[in-house]
């Protein structure tokens, strides 16, 4: 017969006490965190780490990194940040954003020649720029990429932010037109290639961040001689049969598995240097804790940290010295709201909604207290100034809360509707969901839902206008400007404005805003955007600040965390690849 | 009985064409569309990728001419990966198996002995370990069971990977093949002791043991072949449930196999996946049915197909 | 196992089949009694139970609200105030637990009515009904049986999610104590499950169809219903109740995978799978969030196990311990 019931419980206890044990266990023994990754070269313990940071970087040696599973390799269709990350270690554009976000001169030769009405701009390729194949990169390439991001094949989720060249709206809507429409409009276009190291752009109104545009990946350039017709021809499936000119090239992918990146010994950069290590492999994990236990384990040298459990992470000795938190951020998130819904078109009620919100205590709840309590929808470092200018006027406030709730016709909450909150369905949402339906109901006595469903339904609620209140929502940066914070998202009838922000001010300011080459000027008119939107809580009540991600890194891995910026998308400083080193 | 294997290989034609058409239209019933991102894309694009898809049309239409493909072989691409689902199904399908096959056998080779074992040593030593082992796997989800064998034998002995799958290095392979063939191996313990009980109290075993036969000669010889059906009665259910239900486990490990590519497939709404999956899945399971149909035949001599 | 039933059975006229029934189901009542760790289990069950739903009604044993909130006291150890310490927003455990506990009962338990319902309507229709009703069902059952199940479940889930339709939808519940969404995935995972009951349904049928006792009943005027209710469903009951009882844990089981992906119950109801699932993220921090749902299954599991093989040896006949 079996076991009898006693037993069984008390095999039953003493698995659950080695659960207890084990992860007690684990947390505090000493795991070998030196223990070098899969491949890598460096032998000495990560004790080094006081002496690494200041001596030159060693060239050579190999580092294991985790990251999340790319979806394609194509820059001109690219949108998932895990595949903006690959792109730009492994192709370059014309230009590149420094650590203070400053174009500087990449496959380009120098700064670009700008026409005196600032819609003509010429740029000078170095010369001699050789693919990883061999093959010559010339100005047509970057013609190239121009035309296949444009392509209306392509239908690129970032196509829209080269609607200012000449004619790219157009050749991008030529979905139904016929063949002989289509060359026609290719060949309208506003770029050029007059010879072999020069590119001519045409366009539409002045911009000042059009050279940002020309370091972003959907302007890099197509390798010609292994892609004939850019805008028809098909991006290979397997990545191993492209071409690169970035500080590494891409030497075999294996799909849900990983990614081997060697050095590019063709990559020359005017303003940077070739790549020190001789290969990163990348592993893809998807479930964040078990890529900290790989970390742990010494699997891989750089994990995404699991910030539900940071207070055993920062107090662990096998994590702790690894752990990075990257100071800028690149996202501002809150709380969206659909304006034409009743009652949240009367600025009091989205006034009392975003005072009752206690931002400090949110933050330590979600993000393992990472987070930055935030009042202004642009991030204060890209205007100049905090990051919680406006908290006297938007922030927790329960007193104002009621009364302004209370001015706008709802007197203790009495009579307000019960509005939905729509969340993705993840327990850190929830986590929100649950603070923010508990604020609600102490400080303003009223009721909301919450709905919590999938992303892409969530997504199609949002597009489809068919959401009350919407949170955690916000932007996360494309670039370094707050031109891309509020471009086609904040003035009436924009093609992002999902909220329905319509504010007569806010709208001429951002047209002016948008051809301003004055920079001074530009970044007042932005700021000014910014008070109007953050203040007067125009479809957006910001919550926080963060950034993508916080890393594990190991003490090893050099050039990582000090080139960490905003630009981050999966990895830190993966923009800027080629400044990573180990120390031997 | 080739007459009977060939009778149910026609029968899978319309089978798969039924799983095919109510897959269809499940999925098209879900809301939302492949297209709409996190970054949400101006209407004007989304439009251009529908209707470059396809998706623009009725569905009616886009029924026929999913069908119509279908019978060339044409499962369409995935919208995520701009692949043919073909290929991404090619590229993940090995590691899905091969898990799933060293599951299967773990669970099998696990479950005959522990349950021979109980049944032979009740109340012994044997019968303490398999009850232990049988009571972890049947009561422990297999991720919490995953993640109690990363932490005490990943992170504390560093006996196994924490994550990975190479096939035939058991460092990588321990940790998934156990936390996924643990549950099985309870169940088929159990079945097998049950079994095993009741054939040993069989008269023709008595007379065995009365003729002077050791108890291993009985036990291999007269006692597990009859004791053996049942367990094959679960095994072609077993098996299917592996391949189907790997993704937890593929997750937790890392392990590049098509598991967790339905559960992708269905989050992005990328139609194309989500029917090479299924009908991936639906053929494997009929062929598993049919298999286990068949070797009781060769089993079981009273059965003629 | 029915086999021997209809010995016993054609020896009595069948207006007499009532009190020979009661008599079986006594003698299996009997043998169950005797089988010690089914008898434990079930207490145990009874008594997970019993507390289960007075905590749904009184605050003296859940002592917390499951949803109430509390940033003081976050992930907080066991104490005097929180048997199981408190989870990440300081909800308390023990109460979440409990609830966890009853949603996932609430799962097991409906699943398997509905599963019951479905089974024996295909099950007896196809044995009862003539060759091409046979036909027509089984070929249904065979196509319900090739699809996967965890995809299925998952597909019916993505689609009836976050709709406003009558009873599965988002507002309030329609039938008291099971939210919209607990129906739902009652009946995704039920809609799956059916295919072993109706084939146990439909090959004891078929086997009693020709019994001896059957053919007496017919023979004295007995209509077809009464016939089916009254001398065939009680003895196709056997084996249906052991797949029942292992089907509950099934059902609870399935519905923490589900809850592991995703596809489970919203916030703040928790079922024991979400429950996991919450605790899985926090474990470095927070042990009990993540043991005391995960002993919870385990519990359930073990004991609707040993119930079952208790309930199986006790009907059938051929045991002898």
């Amino acid at each position: 017969m079996f076991a009898t019931r006693w037993k069984a419980l008390g095999l039953l206890a003493s698995v659950a006490a080695i659960l207890m044990l084990a992860a007690a266990c684990s947390s505090s023994s000493n795991n070998k965190t030196t223990t070098p990754g899969n491949g890598a070269s460096a032998t000495s313990p990560a004790g080094a780490s006081a002496t690494g940071s200041t001596s030159a970087p060693q060239q050579g040696g190999s580092i294991t990194v985790q990251a999340l599973q790319p979806q394609s390799f194509d820059p001109h269709f690219s949108a998932f940040a895990q595949d903006i990350s690959i792109d730009r270690m492994v192709w370059r554009g014309l230009y590149r954003l420094d650590k203070n976000n400053k174009p500087q001169p990449e496959m380009a030769a120098s700064q670009p020649q700008v026409s005196s009405d600032s819609l003509t701009y010429t740029v000078k390729l170095q010369s001699g720029l050789k693919w990883s194949d061999g093959a010559p990169l010339t100005a047509k390439d970057f013609v190239a990429g121009i035309v296949r991001t444009c392509a209306p094949d392509t239908a690129g989720q970032y196509t829209s932010f080269l609607f200012n060249i000449v004619g790219c709206e157009k050749y991008s809507g030529d979905t139904k037109a016929d063949a002989a429409t289509q060359q026609a409009d290719q060949a309208a276009l506003g770029v050029s290639a007059p010879d072999d190291t020069t590119i001519v752009f045409k366009l539409k109104n002045p911009q000042a961040t059009f050279q940002i545009q020309l370091a972003m990946w959907f302007t890099f350039p197509v390798p010609t001689q292994i892609i004939k017709n850019p805008a028809t021809d098909k991006w290979p499936d397997d990545p191993t049969k492209l071409a690169f000119n970035g500080p590494y090239k891409i030497q075999s992918y294996t799909q849900k598995d990983n990614l081997v990146l060697v050095r590019n010994d063709s990559y020359h950069s005017a303003s940077s240097h070739e790549a020190y290590l001789d290969k990163i492999t990348e592993k893809y994990i998807d479930d964040t804790e078990q890529a900290d236990n790989a970390f742990r384990a010494g699997q891989v040298d750089v994990a995404i940290a699991n910030l539900a459990n940071l207070k055993a992470i920062t107090s662990d000795s096998s994590t702790k010295d690894a752990y990075f938190h990257p100071s800028q951020y690149s996202s501002t998130l809150g709380m969206q709201f659909q304006m034409k819904k009743a009652p949240l078109d009367k600025f009091q009620v989205r006034l009392a909604l975003s005072q009752a919100i206690d931002r400090k205590t949110l933050v330590g709840l979600v993000g393992g207290g990472t987070y930055q309590p935030a009042t202004s929808w642009i991030p204060g470092a890209l205007l100049g100034i905090q990051d919680d200018p406006f908290e006297s006027q938007i922030g927790y406030n329960p007193t104002e809360a009621k009364k302004n709730l209370s001015d706008a016709g709802y007197p203790d909450g009495k009579g307000f509707p019960t509005l939905s909150l729509e969340i993705r369905n993840t327990p850190a949402n929830q986590a929100v969901a649950a603070f923010v339906q508990n604020a609600y109901k102490t400080v303003l006595n009223i009721n909301i839902t919450i709905k919590a469903v999938d992303s892409k339904t969530r997504s199609a609620d949002y597009t489809s206008r068919n959401f009350e209140l919407f949170a955690p929502a916000g932007w996360n940066q494309d670039y370094p400007d707050p031109e891309d914070w509020v471009a086609g998202q904040f003035n009436t009838g924009g093609s992002q404005n999902f909220t329905d922000c319509s504010d007569p001010q806010i709208d001429s300011l951002m047209a002016k805003a948008a051809v301003n080459l004055n920079n001074d000027e530009r970044i007042a008119q932005y700021k000014q955007i910014n008070e109007l939107i953050s203040t007067k809580l125009c479809g957006i009540a910001p919550w926080w600040s963060q950034t993508v991600y916080d890393w594990l890194v190991n003490p090893k891995i050099h050039g990582m965390r000090d080139n960490s910026t905003s630009q981050d998308s999966i990895l830190p400083s993966d923009w800027n690849v080629e400044n990573w080193s180990v120390s031997k | 009985m080739a007459a009977y294997i060939f009778r149910r290989l026609i029968v899978l034609i319309p089978l798969l064409w039924a799983v095919a058409t109510i897959t269809f239209f499940l999925m098209h019933a879900v809301p939302g569309g492949p297209f709409v991102g996190e970054k949400s894309m101006p209407p004007v694009l989304i439009q251009h990728m529908e209707a470059k898809y396809g998706l623009d049309k009725n569905l009616g239409q886009q029924y026929v001419t999913f069908l119509d493909n279908l019978l060339h072989g044409d499962l369409g691409i995935s919208y995520a990966t701009q692949q043919p689902v073909t290929q991404v199904i090619r590229h993940g399908f090995p590691a899905t198996i091969q898990l799933g096959i060293t599951a299967f056998i773990f669970a099998i080779v696990v479950g005959l002995v522990l349950g021979v074992l109980s049944a032979v040593n009740q109340n012994g030593v044997f019968d303490y370990i398999s009850v232990f082992i049988a009571t972890i796997g049947a009561a422990i989800p297999s991720f919490v069971l995953a993640l109690l064998l990363v932490l005490l034998l990943s992170l504390h002995f560093h006996w196994f990977d924490v994550i990975g799958w190479k096939f035939g290095n058991y460092k990588s392979m321990t940790l998934p093949v156990v936390a996924l063939g643990l549950l099985p191996a309870a169940y088929i313990a159990r079945i097998t002791r049950a079994s095993m009980l009741d054939v040993l109290r069989q008269d023709y075993i008595r007379t065995a043991r009365a003729k002077g036969l050791r108890p291993l000669q009985i036990v291999n010889r007269h006692a597990m072949r009859n004791a053996l059906v049942p367990v094959l009665t679960v095994a072609g259910p077993i098996f299917a449930g592996l391949i189907t239900g790997s993704f937890i486990i593929e997750y937790t490990f890392a392990i590049p196999g098509i598991g967790t590519a339905f559960v992708d497939a269905v989050n992005l709404r990328d139609y194309g996946m989500i029917m090479g999956t299924v009908l991936l899945y639906a053929f494997a399971i009929a062929i598993c049915n049919m298999l286990v149909d068949v070797s009781y035949g060769i089993v079981d001599p009273r059965i003629r197909y | 196992m029915a086999t021997s039933q209809p010995q016993t059975m054609s020896l009595e006229p069948a207006f007499s089949a009532a009190t020979a029934q009661r008599g079986l189901w006594g003698q299996a009542w009997q043998r169950l009694l005797r089988n010690r760790l089914a008898v434990g289990a079930g207490l145990v069950l009874g008594i997970i139970i019993v507390v289960a739903i007075l905590t749904s009604f009184t605050n003296v044993v859940a002592r917390y609200d499951p949803a109430t909130v509390n940033y003081q006291e976050v992930n907080a150890g066991p104490s005097a105030s929180h048997f199981f310490g408190t989870d990440n927003l300081g909800r308390d455990t023990w109460s979440r637990s409990w609830q966890g506990m009853r949603i996932s009962l609430k799962i097991g338990f409906g699943t398997q009515i509905v599963v019951l319902a479905i089974g024996i309507l295909v099950g007896a229709g196809a044995a009862l009904g003539g060759r091409f009703t046979d036909g027509l069902l089984m070929r249904f059952t065979d196509l319900t049986y090739a699809f996967p199940d965890l995809l299925a479940i998952i597909l019916l889930r993505a689609i009836l999610t976050g709709r406003d339709w009558p009873l599965i939808g988002t507002g309030d519940p329609q039938i008291p104590g099971l939210s919209g969404i607990v129906i739902q995935m009652i009946l995704a995972i039920a809609l799956v499950s059916w295919v072993t009951i109706a084939r146990l349904v439909r090959g004891q049928m078929l086997s009693l169809k020709g019994a001896d006792y059957v053919l007496a009943a017919r023979s004295m005027g007995a209509s077809t219903p009464r016939i089916v209710f009254t001398h065939m469903l009680p003895n196709t009951l056997g084996p249906v109740i052991v797949a029942v009882t292992f089907g509950i844990p099934l059902a609870i089981f399935a519905e923490a995978v589900l809850g592991f992906i995703g596809f489970s119950l919203q916030p703040p109801a928790a079922s024991l799978g979400t429950l996991i699932n919450d605790g899985y993220a926090y474990y470095r921090v927070n042990q009990w969030m993540l043991l005391v749902p995960t002993v919870g299954i385990a519990i359930l599991m073990l004991c609707f196990t040993f119930l079952g093989d208790g309930l199986r040896d006790a009907l059938d006949p051929r045991t002898r311990r």
